[in-house]
């Protein structure tokens, strides 16, 4: 009798209970029996407690080590192959609070800060941090930067982090062929790492399994097509336009609107010519010629017959702020040789001021053009604006940091340097919201000026979203500055202190991760 | 030894001191700040009127503040600790002022108190009548301790076999106080070893598939231990020790210190910190880098105190340890330090998962009540996914790995593929990865 065997009789016995049978210990041979034979039967549970202990043990310390066939062995990594170099203790410490929670907000700035340094992650933080892109589609892009080739190697080895994978193989039939059996995840990974450098293999890949790919597969992977975007890409996508779902035909309607010699930005600009035209001598008036109805060709370009529900406004002006959006505003100031805000003066005269203003607003926003922007800032507010999300405040997130200084130093000065309005009102804050990021280094230092100024006067709700904003609006070299000269000593600092304080934190920890980024 | 922020953050006797302490790491809070070789110290503008003078000795490192605080490094020490580790530019070297030499003067005198005291009790040793006395004394005590524990021990037979005559098959549906009787009558008796042991099994038919083979197992060894105690004077010195050990008899730390140690470099494997009754314990693990042995120190902390933050995983420790008697000694006390800790090093650990297999059985054999084994693999491969990781040696021999908390994924990301140094805990199932050691790098793998 071997020793499991005795094990399992005497598990039998101990699971039934010993009053219910009379069953006699097991005698396995050798010493294990000689050491059981010891134990006194007349004490059945004593025995049986006795003989477990002993049975158990010799089962425990014989136990051998089991091994795996050579087939099972992993395949090696290709390891000694040159990886970015590592980042130091004390940055790893950073991303580790980062990763367990604290200041997580902060990440995409360490993971761009990670990234241009040229450095990786430490191994042991690929797990966590392939978990955390695998939930958050947006940190895939910077996460993907900064996992090095050893990140590339884990990632294929767990599948919910394929879509971590931007290297395939090298040639590339390899690569058509690795296609084929990737799944969704990878193939986004595929498309990404690939729309940098080889972006027409990129495209033939995604071309090859077009007919197959769902439309939300497809669409994702369009929408990748933003890195390396060229004319190359334009007849695909003008064939796009056709493609019978909506979200595919609206992706590539977006990527058509960036390709300044695209056929359908022809055709945009076709379509809007002849409906605005400045006319009169002495006192000029702007003409509008409004769309009289929306042809098969323009509904192919995305214009849309029906607005969202709540949009007041008749069919044809609501085909006029479409096309308008469509086309660059600047074309505007050239064709009709005026500036922005002479037009947008003009256009309140006009019976389709609502329509043009909206459309243009849309336009400067798409095309990022400024000198529109800080014009339709400057216009007295319309209330139609309400119907649309183009408000001021998202129109500054489309100027450059640069221009957005200019408008609101400007604003700023005009308002006696407070940030807070009058009557305690919301004041500039609501603008600050919208600011695109980072602040340049000029406007970080007046508006912390500005906040230490106001940080002497009482509380005041308006500067509350001033101060939840600039912690990480402002630019790396203003960090240090961030952190002195506030008014500790004043009166009402006490009612500041702690929202002060807790913002101040998320300062201190951006100046110590950057500073720490560089060192090994 | 440089102080990380996140060693420094380990010190925090809860998680809402580390986050006051991370506020409180800006220069902001701090009216002023210094440091010495030996010494930094600030004072940190609270609410009240006079700032809180904060000091800390570096090298151990201790700590003193003058604020009301009953936590145990408080805020202001871990603060001021976190800013000299973060930004220790701003600290610029000078002379200590009053109220710091006031402290390192009066910690210099406690230590010698400490030593004088100590002497005296050697001195007493050698007089011959206070040394019969107190060994009279302490036989008497001795004596009435053993008559409970006994007592307690008939209690406890009775329970066991009450089990096996009924049947085990009917303990999962007994309630929690099933457990907490006959362990709570074991406390009363002065066995407190015993009495977890007997708690733990509460836990058992939860466990999953098996847990009758794994009743079984624990009862047979508590059953063997209650023998054992009955029969202690039978038993070698060494196996006399374990019992006691085990049935929750504790050895005078002085008593211990006494005894010849061992000088090594001691690497500090792997760290873990359990709850046992509202004790935070933490267990570290030392491998010696010339004697290739183990070696496990424990350290208890009430609630908001502070857990020994001078093991440091992943350091080395020139030191002289002196083991705890047993037969398969492993838990020991630090006795003497020669230096600060040092990086880590490479200690030799097992070749082979058939080397660490055969040594565990030995270790077993020796010291059947051994729960954990302290396994350092040198070159293993992990492998699997997640549910069935394990650890593979060049021969093919593998052992399962635990992977709680994402151990698994992260020895893969620390392998590339490769072999690696392995460390963890072996409890003759599954080994829990605690550290490992890849491309010279040490790393913690438990979070």
């Amino acid at each position: 009798m071997i020793a499991q065997t005795a094990w399992e009789e005497l598990l039998r016995i101990a699971l039934l209970g010993t009053e219910r049978q009379n069953a006699g210990l097991p005698a396995p041979a050798g010493r294990l029996g000689e050491t059981l034979a010891v134990l006194k039967a007349s004490d059945r549970e004593g025995a049986v407690l006795s003989a477990s202990a002993a049975v158990a043990l010799y089962l425990r310390a014989g136990r051998l080590p089991q091994r795996a066939s050579v087939e099972e062995r992993s395949a090696d990594a290709t390891l000694g192959a040159k990886d970015l170099p590592r980042i130091g203790p004390r940055s790893a410490g950073h991303l580790a609070l980062m990763l367990a929670g604290t200041h997580l907000e902060v990440l995409p700035e360490w993971l761009a800060a990670c990234t241009a340094a040229g450095k990786r992650v430490p191994e042991e933080r690929l797990p966590a941090l392939l978990d955390l892109g695998g939930e958050q589609d947006a940190l895939r892009k910077a996460i993907r930067k900064v996992l090095g080739l050893r990140g590339q190697w884990l990632a294929q080895q767990n599948e919910a982090w394929h879509w971590a994978i931007t290297e395939a193989a090298v040639d590339e039939k390899g690569f058509l062929l690795a296609w084929q059996t990737a799944g969704t995840a990878q193939r986004l990974g595929f498309v990404f790492g690939l729309r940098e450098k080889n972006p027409a293999l990129a495209r033939a890949a995604v071309q090859s399994t077009w007919k197959e790919d769902s439309a939300e597969e497809r669409a994702s992977a369009l929408e990748l097509f933003e890195t390396g975007l060229s004319m190359n890409d334009e007849p695909f996508l003008e064939e796009c336009l056709d493609d019978r779902r909506k979200e595919i035909r609206q992706a590539a309607l977006g990527l058509l609107l960036r390709l300044p010699d695209s056929r359908l930005r022809a055709r945009a600009v076709q379509r809007v010519r002849p409906l605005l035209a400045v006319k009169g001598l002495l006192k000029k008036v702007l003409e509008v010629a409004p769309p009289s109805a929306c042809g098969q060709e323009m509904q192919r370009d995305g214009i849309e017959t029906k607005g969202a529900a709540g949009v007041k406004m008749g069919e044809k002006a609501f085909l006029l702020l479409q096309v308008l959006g469509q086309v660059p505003p600047s074309f505007w100031s050239k064709t009709l040789q005026q500036p922005p805000a002479t037009l947008l003066k003009w256009a309140a005269a006009t019976d389709w001021e609502a329509a043009l203003r909206l459309g243009w607003t849309a336009a400067a926003s798409a095309f990022r053009d400024s000198e529109w922007i800080e014009a339709l800032m400057d216009a007295s507010p319309l209330k139609e604006e309400k119907l649309t999300a183009h408000t001021p405040e998202t129109l500054a997130a489309a100027l450059t940091p640069e221009s957005f200084a200019r408008i609101f130093r400007q604003k700023l000065k005009e308002n006696g340097g407070r940030l807070a309005g009058k009557k305690g009102g919301e004041g500039l804050a609501g603008l600050l919201q919208g600011s695109p990021r980072p602040w340049t280094a000029a406007l970080a230092r007046e508006v912390l000026k500005a906040l230490k100024l106001e940080t002497q006067g009482e509380t005041h709700w308006g500067l509350a979203a001033v101060l939840r904003v600039f912690p990480r609006a402002i630019p790396a070299e203003v960090l240090a500055e961030a952190l002195e000269g506030w008014p500790v000593e004043g009166k009402y600092w006490n009612d500041w202190k702690e929202s002060v304080d807790e913002l101040l934190s998320v300062v201190q920890f951006r100046h110590d991760m950057l500073k720490a980024i560089n060192e090994s | 030894m440089a102080w990380t922020s996140e060693q420094i953050l380990a010190l925090a006797p809860d998680a809402s001191s580390a986050k006051s302490g991370k506020d409180l790491a800006s220069p902001r809070k701090w009216v002023s700040f210094g440091r010495d070789e030996k010494t930094a110290w600030g004072e940190c503008q609270g609410s009240g009127k006079d700032p809180y003078q904060t000091r800390i000795e570096l090298a151990e490192p201790a700590f003193k503040c003058s604020c009301p605080s009953r936590k145990f490094p408080c805020k202001h020490s871990l603060g001021l600790f976190l800013l000299l580790a973060e930004q220790p530019k701003l600290f610029k070297p000078g002379d200590a002022p009053p109220w710091v030499q006031e402290w390192l003067a009066s910690r210099q005198q406690r230590a010698e108190k400490k030593a004088a005291k100590q002497e005296a009790v050697a001195a007493q040793g050698d007089d011959p009548e206070a040394q019969a006395r107190r060994a009279a004394e302490q036989e008497k005590r001795a004596a009435k301790r053993q008559k409970n524990v006994l007592a307690g021990l008939d209690d406890l037979e009775r329970w066991l076999r009450d089990c096996v005559r009924q049947g085990l098959a009917t303990l999962n549906a007994q309630p929690y106080s099933f457990y907490e009787g006959p362990a709570a009558r074991l406390v009363d008796a002065q066995a407190p070893g015993l009495a977890r042991m007997v708690r733990d099994l509460a836990g058992v038919p939860s466990s999953g598939e098996g847990w009758q083979g794994r009743m079984l197992e624990r009862l047979g060894l508590i059953h063997l231990l209650a023998e054992a105690c009955r029969r202690l004077d039978a038993l070698p010195a060494e196996v006399q020790a374990d019992v006691r050990a085990r049935v929750g008899w504790t050895v005078s730390q002085e008593d211990l210190s006494a005894q010849e140690g061992l000088r090594d470099r001691w690497m500090v494997l792997g760290q873990r910190v359990t709850e046992e009754e509202k004790l935070r314990v933490q267990r570290s693990w030392l491998w010696g880098c010339g004697t290739n042995r183990a070696a496990l120190l424990l350290n208890f902390a009430a609630p908001g105190q502070a857990l020994d933050v001078t093991l440091a995983a992943g350091t080395t420790l020139d030191a002289e340890l002196v083991f705890y008697p047993s037969a398969f000694p492993l838990r020991a006390l630090i006795n003497t330090r020669y230096g600060e800790a040092r990086g880590a090093e490479d200690a030799p650990g097992f070749e082979s998962v058939a080397e660490a297999a055969s040594a565990y059985a030995k270790a077993l054999a020796a010291h059947p009540w051994l729960e954990e084994f302290p396994v350092l693999l040198r070159a293993a491969r992990p492998e699997g996914g997640d549910g069935a990781w394990r650890v593979r040696d060049s021969s093919g021999a593998w052992m399962p790995l635990a992977s709680p908390r994402g151990e698994g994924w992260r020895l893969l990301a620390l392998s590339g593929g490769a072999p690696l140094s392995i460390f963890g805990e072996w409890n003759g199932e599954r080994l829990l990865p605690l550290g490992a050691r890849a491309e010279g790098r040490y790393v913690r793998t438990d979070a």
